[in-house]
């Protein structure tokens, strides 16, 4: 395995040392820094809340010059989060830039739950329900938040 | 023989349509200028494979005013008249003008013009300074630099740009800088050395520096925000990955919206400069929408298509009828608006129509693909391997039409005819539910037919032009400048072919009650005979093996001035079948559901 940058060792450990609030981060394997794995509380004030949801984190070779590869691994119901867990936010695509850390990342994905962008859906048939029927909408993520992030909590 | 009378449709030929403004009548009336009364029976004999019924022809009797010589022509043709053809033209079309008007005035054409890659930034650069202002250092390199800047910024559009300076204050001064400013395109890239501290981190990789000398930081002049640096590295680094993926680059602080002017970069590094331009002109080229400027599809031709078109422009793609069929500098032919082979006469829509029925999954068109028909005489099964119709069994020397499978005894010159003809045979037989099937049925059968037609000529075309060349060269001494003749003919065969495989296409979806049709198939009939005359004769001399090699490289040569002469009737025919689909197209005359 290739030395690890600087930046990886010293944002890692950053993460741990003084973690993002609401969030947690654990490296599953100690030899790869590059493979780290992230809970996040859903934000308060929306459907999500109370939910905690495993994402997975993995920094590529050519990161920082490249955006670190996020996945959420709790299955969530929301417009910009499709059915493997893949996001669309335009800081994880084309408005990367090397000056953003794993930390403003993440925040911005805890932001995204809380306020989704159904102008630029992943998923086209929930992000019309969040626009004409946010009720509804509403409704079947707190569900899905009650079914599937819920129950880590109580592990 | 060089059949010059029958090709209706060019602009200097026989047969008209011209509207009357002010009884507002039809007329239809033959030039009088070609005189030769052969060419009128030539005509006549022609006319009467597609010209409509007997009452249509009296209702446009009545109605037109005739010379002598054409009423006569016409009332021959009414004697003759022995196809009782179904298809009535109902007079109400002719009732609206611009069913009838053969050349409206053509707002359906684009404009284009082809460049070298090499020409074009210096037109692009003239044409721009006599936008913006004469400035005394014109001739500068970095002002240059920002030009192409303001252009590959700009979708190499200079309407967009002449459009962003209207709404720009009026100082003449400095306008270009007062765009590149709107795009935020006038920084510099600094390279910092001096700082105040002893060492500092580079936010990028986190390596704490302190060697200032060694490592210098770099930043944007125009960038407030003094955290957005980076090392030298790092923003090279940066630099690189972005160039390949945009054309403009924003300052490397996060969601930071500086962009970083390319004169700069290319003081950094002329190689990002290039790279950046590069990619800027790619992005338009595969842009389908943007049609103002285009390259060759072919793939080592390094041409430019400019045209006047624009975003906002009320030209409509669905009906513009010129794009089909443009020609590079290097002979490529291709559609404009497709970026494919040219397809002219068809339209890009209706070509996508076309090969959505072929991919519908007719089962039973696998016996059309089949290659191999039975001979009529002694049902050997006999597969074309050969441009040409006139099929000979090679088991029982019967000689037979491949496309309408009948003795080739009375083909004749106008042998063409047994498509037409056969497609009404059909029709009448089936009923209505079959007949659409039938009629895509037959013109697909001709469409892979000319496919196939074209492929095998293009086969020739090689052994030809690499064997017979060389040959040729050596035995007379020649140069390969006065044997370009046989490569000219070769090339207009099979872009004829080409045509004559998409005009079947076309057909399809034609309303065939209208004269245009006629006229259409009259003059694709025209093309074909033409096509299979020349194709043959090439033929003849690439296959006629009881000839010693140099016997037939004299034949070639004797053949010349003949094939001189069909080159250039292939070129008009082509452009008379393309016009005419043209007008086709233009005047709504196609079917598109």
């Amino acid at each position: 395995m290739s030395i690890l940058p600087k930046r990886i060792i010293k944002e890692t450990k950053n993460l741990i040392v003084d973690p993002v609030p609401g969030m947690k981060t654990e490296i599953p394997d100690e030899d790869n820094l590059r493979y780290l794995t992230v809970q996040m509380e859903g934000p308060g004030n929306s459907p999500y809340q109370g939910g905690v949801f495993q994402l997975e984190l993995y920094l590529p070779e050519e990161y920082p010059m490249e955006p670190p590869k996020i996945r959420f691994l709790t299955p969530v119901y929301h417009p910009n989060i499709d059915k493997l867990g893949r996001i669309c936010l335009d800081v994880l695509k084309d408005h990367w830039s090397p000056a953003f850390q794993i930390r403003t990342v993440l925040l911005s994905i805890q932001q995204l739950l809380g306020t989704p962008n159904p102008d630029d859906p992943l998923l086209s048939d929930i992000a019309e329900l969040c626009k004409n029927d946010n009720a509804k909408y509403c409704e079947i993520a707190k569900e899905w938040t009650l079914k599937y992030a819920a129950e880590k909590k109580k592990e | 023989m060089v059949s010059t009378g029958t090709d209706f449709y060019s602009n200097n030929n026989n047969f008209l349509y011209s509207s009357d403004e002010e009884n507002d009548d039809v007329e239809i009336m033959f030039d009088d200028s070609s005189d030769e009364s052969s060419h009128i029976d030539d005509t006549s004999n022609k006319l009467q494979s597609f010209l409509p019924n007997k009452n249509k022809l009296e209702k446009l009797a009545s109605i037109s005013s005739f010379s002598t010589k054409n009423t006569h022509v016409l009332v021959e043709l009414l004697k003759k008249d022995k196809i009782n053809n179904e298809i009535a033209v109902s007079h109400r079309k002719f009732k609206n003008k611009n069913d009838y008007l053969l050349f409206p005035n053509k707002q359906n054409f684009i404009n284009y013009q082809i460049l070298e890659l090499n020409n074009l930034l210096s037109k692009y650069n003239n044409e721009l300074t006599s936008i913006l202002c004469d400035k005394p250092d014109n001739s500068l390199e970095e002002y240059k630099d920002r030009l192409i800047s303001l252009l590959a910024t700009n979708s190499w559009n200079i309407f967009q740009i002449e459009k962003k300076l209207i709404n720009l204050p009026t100082e003449k001064e400095n306008r270009e800088d007062n765009i590149l400013s709107t795009t935020g395109l006038l920084n510099d890239i600094i390279i910092i050395n001096n700082f105040d501290q002893d060492a500092l981190d580079c936010p990028i990789c986190c390596e704490t520096i302190t060697d200032f000398e060694k490592t210098s930081f770099i930043k944007i002049t125009n960038c407030d925000d003094s955290s957005h640096i980076a090392c030298k590295d790092c923003y090279i680094t940066y630099l690189k990955s972005n160039i390949s993926e945009t054309f403009s680059i924003n300052c490397i602080g996060g969601a930071c919206k500086t962009k970083i002017s390319y004169t700069s970069i290319k003081k950094f590094n002329e190689t990002f400069f290039n790279n950046l331009i590069k990619f800027s002109l790619l992005q338009c080229f595969n842009d389908l929408n943007n049609l103002a400027i285009n390259s060759c599809p072919e793939q080592e031709c390094d041409n430019v298509i400019l045209t006047n078109y624009q975003d906002d422009s009320i030209i409509d793609l669905t009906t513009t009828v010129n794009l089909e069929s443009v020609s590079c500098l290097n002979c490529h032919k291709f559609c404009l608006s497709c970026k494919k082979e040219s397809h002219s006469p068809i339209t890009c829509i209706l070509l996508k129509k076309w090969f959505n029925k072929i991919n519908e999954g007719n089962e039973s068109l696998n016996w059309v693909l089949n290659n191999t028909q039975p001979c009529p005489n002694c049902d050997v099964d006999i597969e074309k391997i050969d441009g040409c119709n006139h099929m000979k069994c090679g088991f029982c020397k019967y000689e037979f039409c491949w496309i309408c499978n009948k003795n080739w005894e009375g083909h004749g010159g106008s042998f063409y005819d047994c498509m037409n003809k056969r497609d009404m045979d059909n029709k009448k037989e089936k009923n209505m539910q079959n007949q659409s099937f039938t009629r895509f049925r037959n013109y697909y059968k001709f469409f892979i037919e000319s496919e196939n037609n074209m492929l095998l000529d293009m086969r020739l075309f090689n052994n030809l032009t690499s064997k017979k060349l060389n040959n040729l060269s050596t035995l007379f001494g020649m140069s390969f400048v006065e044997l370009e003749f046989l490569n000219d003919c070769l090339r207009e065969l099979i872009q004829a072919r080409n045509m004559i495989k998409y005009s079947f296409a076309l057909l399809y979806f034609m309303d065939q009650s209208h004269n245009l049709f006629y006229i259409f198939t009259h003059n694709q009939m025209s093309l074909f005979s033409k096509i299979d005359e020349v194709s043959e004769l090439l033929l003849d001399i690439n296959m006629d093996s009881t000839l010693p090699n140099s016997k037939r490289d004299i034949k070639v040569l004797q053949m010349k001035p003949y094939l001189i002469q069909a080159t250039s009737m292939l070129k008009r025919l082509q452009q008379n079948l393309s016009k005419c689909g043209q007008d086709l197209v233009e005047k709504k005359l196609v079917i598109y559901n």
